[in-house]
């Protein structure tokens, strides 16, 4: 298992575009993603689990990645809210 | 019959009205024999197969006629549609508790509107109506029954509904639609977003629609004032015929002049640019008549190679694509401005309490030379046409400044001995966004050739706030004599050095502080795309003459509604005529 810790950087949070963003992504691999904040985990191919994080800007979150393509799929979803889901 | 709603796409038309009422679908329940229950479930999947197919279809009818992030939205609404968690709670009431496929999705999207509606946070609240609107679509495929909504061809139609969709607005554009106007929906729905972006004229939230209006009968959308008219008088249809001409006239008018240079009526040339992130914004500013990239932020092209660092070449191949595509016109392009509250690479270090204050943009880039050379090296290899200028951001110090000129002398020698062409003249100029540099830019103007001044940056060091906390956000203030002075300062400046100086921050796009920056002397002005016609139309009515007394004066007042004050008199005194 992959495990990284990151914060949401963007201005929005995970809000819906960027939870999509975020969703699509996952679900491109066959490993299991969860993503955490401190108060509670979901699966991060759940959009409507990934939106009831309410992970604002700031809010750090821990993603843990399990499975054969565990390597490839930490590094998109990594670069993916390290670059801001790609808004300004 | 006039009835009021909140106007979110503006124009006025005029049309026969075709409805489309919301029909409550009844959802039936039954119990499923076990045998059966893997047809229901496969029954169910398909109708939320269907609807996404029907969603897809209408992103890509939009596609090329909306902004590309409109067209995200679609994605979100797929996204929840496939979503795991919403289909194994629904399989498990088909498979376990014997539902059918109606009952058993009509529960499981119960049971995540309650989750979302207990979030407690209006941005998750307004996503159940997405996810209700979702619902319905599903329930008429299930039904057997999806929704057309076919608008006859002919004499165009002014289309009233309960609610529209996303996706159903973005069919409308194929019909004859002259507006359309809805029960629900809010400025901010998709849906509002989306027919502004197609300028369909459009008004929301009308209560009573439906229940008022008949098929047929005529109607008039006032999408500037928020109201709809049923039946209307023979006065109002002529009254709204004239509106809707000069409202056309208007944005003929703006468009056509969009192209043209910006000229105050005694004569003053003010160059309006754009400020662009990522290539395929290059179109949308041309086709709003920008006069070249006044400000292209760089640090996109490093996210985009992260966790590598671009190489010189693909520096170069980026500077050249935008520099071929604006050509003649110029290209102003920041260096890398990593840090702060901006983007995080892999190549920052670890920040401290405030990073806003830190080791960012230059002085990230001047600890680094080398990756830094790497940057100016592509820009010198893209300066070839001579329409590539480079700017440094965050410059405090004229050290600084003279370090990233010595950097750009040692980027030029390697590129000689390696026999490549490059502008020997290219200009070099500086963001004036730190306050020590603006109240000094003397020190700084016999080594430039332009300033740009990055105005975000700036009310933020000279106010002392931080813009992302609410709490001091009222301090921020564009009008604050301060700001003015430091403005003011660094076009004198300019003026009396023949150096060319540019507003690249937020308030370059406000039409209102126009004005304003044209009398403190700035020669040019640079904005998001979207904002550049209504600019360059808004100095269009300025007298330069007036606008340079006009600042004389804010630059004595005290406070910063009092500046606000002398703006809103110069306007209604004719200085800054704008449609309203």
């Amino acid at each position: 298992m992959t495990r990284r810790e990151l914060v949401i950087s963007n201005r929005l949070g995970l809000h819906a575009r960027a939870a999509a963003k975020l969703v699509q992504t996952a679900s491109r691999f066959k490993s299991q993603v969860i993503i955490s904040t401190h108060q509670m985990s979901a699966d991060a191919k759940s959009i409507l689990g990934v939106l009831t994080l309410a992970a604002s800007k700031d809010t750090p979150v821990v993603l843990e990645v399990d499975g054969p393509d565990e390597t490839a799929a930490v590094a998109e979803l990594e670069a993916l809210i390290v670059g801001r889901f790609g808004e300004e | 019959m006039r009835l009021k709603g909140t106007p979110v796409s503006p124009g006025f038309a005029t049309g026969s009205a075709c409805t489309f009422v919301a029909q409550e679908l009844a959802i039936p329940r039954y119990a499923v024999p076990e045998g059966e229950r893997a047809a229901e479930a496969a029954r169910l999947e398909a109708a939320l197969a269907a609807t996404t197919a029907e969603l897809h279809a209408a992103k890509e009818s939009l596609r090329g006629k909306v902004a590309d992030d409109l067209l995200d939205l679609f994605d979100v609404h797929a996204v929840i549609l496939q979503d795991p968690a919403l289909l194994k709670t629904a399989r498990d009431h088909i498979f376990a508790g014997g539902l059918n496929a109606e009952y058993a999705l009509e529960r499981a999207v119960q049971t995540v509107a309650a989750a979302l509606l207990a979030s407690g946070d209006t941005y998750f609240q307004e996503r159940v109506v997405d996810l209700e609107d979702l619902h319905t679509r599903v329930q008429r495929h299930l039904h057997g029954q999806p929704s057309v909504m076919a608008v006859p061809c002919g004499e165009a139609r002014v289309v009233l509904a309960t609610n529209l969709s996303p996706s159903e607005t973005g069919n409308l554009h194929h019909a004859a639609i002259a507006a359309f106007a809805t029960e629900h929906g809010a400025r901010t729905s998709h849906t509002a977003i989306i027919a502004r972006s197609l300028e369909i004229p459009a008004v929301v939230g009308v209560a009573g629609l439906m229940a008022a209006a008949a098929a047929d009968q005529r109607v008039i959308v006032d999408g500037v004032n928020g109201l709809v008219i049923l039946d209307p008088t023979a006065e109002e249809e002529a009254e709204y015929a004239s509106k809707a001409e000069a409202y056309r006239e208007y944005r003929r008018r703006i468009e056509a002049e969009g192209r043209r240079e910006a000229r105050t009526i005694d004569g003053h040339v003010i160059r309006a640019r754009a400020n662009i992130d990522l290539e395929d914004e290059l179109h949308t500013a041309m086709a709003a008549g920008a006069e070249g990239v006044g400000l292209y932020r760089s640090e996109f092209l490093y996210l985009q190679c992260s966790p590598n660092l671009p190489s010189e070449e693909e520096h170069a191949a980026l500077y050249t694509r935008i520099c071929e595509a604006m050509y003649p016109h110029r290209v102003t392009i920041r260096t890398l401005d990593l840090g702060g509250e901006k983007y995080f690479h892999k190549v920052l270090e670890p920040e401290g309490q405030n990073p806003v204050l830190g080791v960012r943009a230059v002085r990230f880039t001047l600890r680094h030379p080398d990756l830094f050379k790497t940057q100016l090296r592509g820009l010198l290899r893209a300066s070839a046409r001579k329409n590539l200028a480079i700017m440094f951001p965050l410059i405090t110090t004229v050290d600084e400044l003279r370090a990233c000129l010595a950097l750009l002398e040692e980027c030029k020698s390697d590129l000689e001995a390696q026999g490549v062409t490059y502008d020997p003249e290219v200009p070099v100029g500086i963001m004036v966004e730190v306050p020590s540099c603006a109240l000094t830019a003397e020190a700084f103007a016999s080594e430039v050739s332009f300033f740009s001044i990055g105005t975000n940056d700036l009310i933020q060091y000279l106010m002392a706030i931080d813009r992302n906390n609410e709490s001091v956000a009222g301090l921020y203030d564009p009008m604050h004599p301060a700001v003015l002075k430091c403005i003011g300062h660094v076009c004198e400046v300019a003026r009396a050095r023949g150096l060319r100086v540019s507003v690249c921050g937020e308030v370059a796009s406000d039409p209102v502080m126009t004005p304003l920056l044209v009398g403190l002397g700035v020669t040019e002005l640079s904005m998001a795309p979207a904002a550049l016609l209504e600019v360059k139309a808004a100095v269009r009515n300025l007298s330069y003459e007036k606008c340079r007394r006009m600042a004389r004066r804010a630059l004595k007042a005290g406070t910063g509604p009092e500046v606000a004050e002398i703006v809103k008199s110069h306007a209604r005194a004719g200085g800054a005529g704008r449609q309203g």
